[in-house]
């Protein structure tokens, strides 16, 4: 029996690592171990609960809008105000998150995904005159692959032609994540860590400019996603039919929902969003979500039991030397059953819930590739849920950017309890994402984030059910024990984030010309 | 339009891992004129941030193996790819992400000052060792953007 590792704590420390189990060519068993040791509550617990919104940011440099999503919720919530934001701070807050979401899907598809499917290489024979190409030609010709390493795979199916075009847009789409971003910071201020989503709404003052200026990028956005994104999705998604089936795993999402479509109800599982909330199971029913029957359990991770429980009553004391254990994450489960989220959970929660635009989006893009709804459970399905998620929300903007009322309120002004308790769920584009807060003596008694990641690359929990990312490894017909493309494509779909916790520069190899300098 | 740009990298909660970014959050203080300062925080983003720059600093924490506090500096031809294997489930990382900036028209010139960390762990002030090193690394990295506003632009 083989045993396979992709560690990558070589190079960023905080981050998964996967080892299966290969019998045979088929893998009998994955473990995935989550690195990071989950303790930056820590920093949170005795400030100002505002300094939450700032602070959780900084947790990842993939989805801080989302935490900041995430943390104003959760403060809106505390501080009793979740039904007073102004309509322009729930229109601007929607909008800012949704361009960031826009930018992370690009950025999953493209630049972290697709040189599983694309074989950049085929530049080094590219004879046009495009300048930027012919630059990607020379980093590739001189062996200088640099950020185009291309992960060594015999199994790429594109033809010479689809190759580069697809290489082509590869560079086209950071252009577009440019875009998005800029179009988020309109109304956040900046980016990354926009400062305009804050308790009580959002800082910006929306104007017939910033209107303006964001409705174009948002145009253009929407141009790439329906001509560019989408059909390069449904490209790979023919050329590679088999990964439509496997890497299916628990075939159990989870969606907390998205994007606030009313101000006036302070519970957030009960509001309406324009991404449903609920569980989806493989028999594509809807199961109302309950948020009192998630637990995160810990018999797996390197916690000491008393960590387990509600989200609101985690405790984080470590353990590292806790017998069985081999993860730092902790096994979220509802109602004890393992749940997959993502873009996919959003985007069946929604199909299934009925909503008319998102079946025929969803039926359409089925029909072209020729599955059944089915096919979604799967590592292509993955990204065909981020590409139509996408196309989702670009295509609700519009509608929000004229429902915005120029030049009026988007923020109510409100007092720092004494005491209070506080939950802010939404969604980060790599799924669901869960803040809560109890605060004492106007000060953060417990804060507690529970993350995509949490949920996704969770470890065997009390009753040693594998997570997602475990289960959709077992089974996995392996080509080649020393090249395991299946396991990457499978693990990259679920668009894993750890790494930002960490980002240490560890330089190897030369040491020529390092220069001490103080 | 600035041409050099001074880059912050790295984790705030993280104690010494932060150094770029509290570089960048001491200069924002300055004002300084005629260098773009970036506080890249651990985005993937980076390229786009350095578009239109020809030349720039970029400060991250480098664990080297050194004395904590010691400074580093290197250009980034002299840095290799921290690893030039060809699987693994990562995201891009700052090499990676300073060479593709290259490859789609960004700065030419690139300056690395590298800081090894004392701690690395939760919370957002710098270490004793790093705090006490502060003012050393402060002006290294202004005197190394200094020297760039002072070169020709090749």
């Amino acid at each position: 029996m083989g045993q396979i590792i992709i560690d990558p704590l070589t190079r960023i420390e905080g981050h998964l690592k996967i080892e299966a189990m290969v019998e045979d060519g088929v893998v009998k068993e994955a473990r995935s171990t989550g690195t990071l040791f989950r303790g930056f509550e820590i920093i949170l617990r005795g400030r100002d609960p505002r300094d939450a919104q700032r602070i959780t940011q900084r947790i990842c440099g993939v989805c801080p809008t989302s935490h900041s999503t995430a943390a104003a919720l959760n403060l809106d919530s505390a501080f009793g105000i979740a039904a007073k934001i102004p309509g322009n701070g729930r229109i601007l807050r929607n909008l800012i998150l949704g361009a960031a979401h826009i930018a992370d899907h690009i950025l999953h598809f493209y630049h972290l995904s697709a040189l599983d499917y694309v074989d950049i290489g085929a530049l080094g024979k590219y004879e046009g005159k495009d300048p930027t190409l012919n630059s990607v030609k020379d980093f590739i010709t001189r062996g200088e692959l640099g950020p185009f390493i291309t992960r060594y795979n015999d199994d790429f199916r594109l033809s010479q032609e689809a190759n580069v075009e697809l290489a082509a847009r590869y560079l086209k789409a950071f252009e577009m994540r440019r875009k998005a971003q800029e179009a988020a910071a309109i109304f956040g201020g900046k980016l990354p860590h926009n400062i305009g989503i804050v308790p009580g709404g959002v800082t910006a003052i929306a104007t017939v400019d910033k209107i303006a200026s964001f409705l174009w990028r948002l145009n253009e956005l929407r141009d790439f996603i329906d001509n560019v994104y989408l059909p390069d999705v449904i490209k790979v998604a023919k050329a590679y039919p088999d990964y439509l089936e496997i890497g299916a795993g628990c075939k159990r999402t989870l969606s907390y929902g998205v994007y606030e479509l009313e101000t006036t109800e302070a519970d957030l599982v009960r509001r309406k969003r324009l991404f449903k909330n609920g569980l989806v199971s493989e028999s594509l029913e809807l199961e109302p979500l309950d948020i009192s029957k998630i637990r995160e359990e810990v018999r797996n991770s390197w916690y000491a039991e008393e960590c387990a429980g509600k989200p609101t009553e985690g405790k984080t004391i470590p353990t590292p030397h806790k017998e069985g254990a081999y993860s730092w994450i902790k096994s979220p489960r509802s109602d004890g059953r393992v749940c997959e989220v993502g873009s996919l959970a959003r985007v069946l929660a929604t199909y299934v819930g009925g909503d008319p635009r998102m079946r025929e989006l969803v039926d359409g893009a089925l029909k072209e590739i020729g599955v059944s709804a089915k096919a979604l459970f799967s590592t292509l399905g993955r990204h065909l849920a981020r590409a139509l998620g996408a196309k989702f929300i670009a295509d609700s903007m519009p509608a929000w950017l004229l429902e915005l009322k120029p030049g009026e309120p988007a923020y109510i002004d409100y007092e720092v309890p004494e005491e209070s308790e506080g939950m802010g769920i939404t969604e980060a584009a790599r799924g669901a994402l869960g803040h809560w807060i109890k605060i004492k003596d106007r000060k953060i008694a417990l804060y507690q984030c529970v993350v995509p990641t949490t949920w996704n690359a969770s470890p065997r929990d009390d009753h040693e059910q594998p997570g997602p990312i475990e289960q959709a490894l077992a089974g996995i017909k392996i080509k080649d024990e020393k090249n395991p493309v299946e396991i990457g494509r499978i693990v990259r779909s679920f668009d894993p984030c750890l790494a930002c916790a960490v980002h240490l520069l560890s330089p190897k190899g030369t040491e020529i010309g390092r220069v001490q300098v103080c | 339009m600035a041409e050099v740009g001074i880059v912050g990298v790295g984790n705030l909660l993280l104690k010494d891992e932060g150094i770029g970014v509290h570089v960048i959050q001491a200069l924002e203080k300055l004002e300084i004129e005629g260098v773009k300062l970036i506080d890249a925080g651990t985005s993937p983003d980076f390229p786009f941030f350095v578009q239109g720059l020809k030349k720039l600093v970029v400060i991250d924490a480098a664990q080297m193996g050194g004395q904590p506090g010691v400074v580093y500096k290197f250009t980034l031809s002299e840095l290799e790819l921290e690893s030039k294997e060809t699987f693994s489930l990562h995201e891009i990382g700052l090499i990676e992400n300073l060479k593709l900036a290259q490859a789609l028209g960004g700065p030419r010139e690139v300056t690395i000052i590298g800081v090894e960390p004392a701690e690395v762990n939760w919370g957002l002030e710098l270490s004793p060792i790093l705090r006490e090193k502060f003012p050393q690394i402060l002006n290294l990295v202004l005197e190394e953007g200094n020297a760039l506003l002072r070169t020709e632009t090749v």
